[in-house]
């Protein structure tokens, strides 16, 4: 199949012409042969050498997630002492503070309230609310 | 004694889980075929030798990263990286018989030299050094695609998808390739 129509080629026509040309390319390059024994074997001591290392790691991977899992924990249980902590002391703080302005004066607690005051005056002039609100008869009850 | 039912794939993941002789059988299946690709693709035994086995032990450290759905075209594409860098640190494009010591032999005279015997040699000699030579004389991006499809046995899709290329542009450096090589090999085909 001709992927381009305006291509010159196609894949089946440059495999046709390859078959008497590839043999003679493997012919020429079979004397290259291949790496040499110290090669391969450096590659195998490299394989063995990343196998050991992975089995190592999968090994010691339980024992990793352990440990961090652990730090974990423990770094949460710190935070939350720390919390509690941080809080108790916020409330101790607190408490003191409510003891220490149960002690102090009331600036305001010499200072007559305002209503007394203006009945006061009302009473020193006669017009007293009370007075002004009762009736005769009350007043006669109170001299029987 | 590589276990040919297994996929690559297979072998690879049965690495990953600690079997190394997994490794040994997928490194025996594309022993020839990625080390004679080096090999045109270097110009230098030594440097193949070399490349080889830096491309194995990526292979080996980023095994368990793999999830390509070709293992070979996956081989391929860290072979390729490999050889960039590889021209990086040397020259921009190094020939077949460009050799950085001059005292060193060419490729060619490498592999002939490799042969059996001696009668074997001179017999083979002929065919081998012209061939070489044909391959030495393409250009970097063709010689790379010849190979692949040549030595590597990679299909044309698997090439187009290593070189992050269109099909189209695999065939067509193919097609080139091929093109020179049959004019300067006339006689053997």
């Amino acid at each position: 199949m001709n992927p381009n129509p305006t291509c010159p080629y196609t894949q089946e026509g440059i495999e046709k012409e390859l078959e008497a040309l590839a043999p003679l390319v493997h012919r020429a390059f079979e004397r290259a042969s291949g790496p040499s024994p110290k090669t391969l074997a450096a590659i195998r001591e490299e394989a063995r050498r990343q196998v050991f290392l992975r089995g190592r790691t999968r090994r010691l991977m339980p024992l990793f997630r352990s440990v961090a899992a652990a730090a974990s924990l423990a770094l949460l249980l710190a935070g939350a002492i720390h919390i509690h902590w941080i809080r108790v002391d916020g409330r101790h703080a607190r408490d003191v503070a409510h003891l220490l302005n149960l002690g102090a004066a009331q600036p305001t607690s010499g200072v007559p309230d305002s209503s007394a005051l203006a009945n006061s005056l009302l009473d020193v002039q006669g017009l007293s609310e009370e007075a002004f609100l009762a009736t005769a008869d009350e007043t006669e009850s109170l001299w029987l | 004694m590589p276990d040919d039912s297994m996929s690559d794939a297979a072998l690879l993941a049965a690495f990953v889980r600690g079997n190394a002789s997994a490794l040994d059988d997928l490194v025996e299946r594309y022993r020839l075929a990625l080390f004679s690709w080096l090999t045109g693709m270097t110009g230098n035994r030594a440097d193949a030798e070399d490349l080889f086995q830096d491309i194995w032990f990526r292979v080996i450290r980023h095994a368990a990263r793999f999830n390509d759905v070709s293992f070979k075209a996956w081989l391929w594409k860290i072979a390729r990286n490999i050889v960039i860098d590889f021209r990086r640190k040397r020259k921009p494009d190094v020939s077949l018989d460009a050799t950085e010591d001059e005292d060193a032999q060419p490729l060619v005279t490498q592999l002939v030299a490799a042969g059996a015997g001696p009668a074997e040699a001179v017999e083979r000699d002929d065919l081998t050094n012209r061939v070489m030579r044909a391959v030495e004389s393409l250009p970097p991006v063709q010689r790379e695609v010849f190979l692949m499809r040549v030595q590597g046995n990679l299909s044309f899709g698997e090439i187009a998808g290593t070189l992050d290329i269109p099909l189209n542009t695999a065939l067509g450096r193919m097609h080139d390739a091929m093109t020179k090589l049959k004019k300067q090999l006339a006689e053997e085909i």
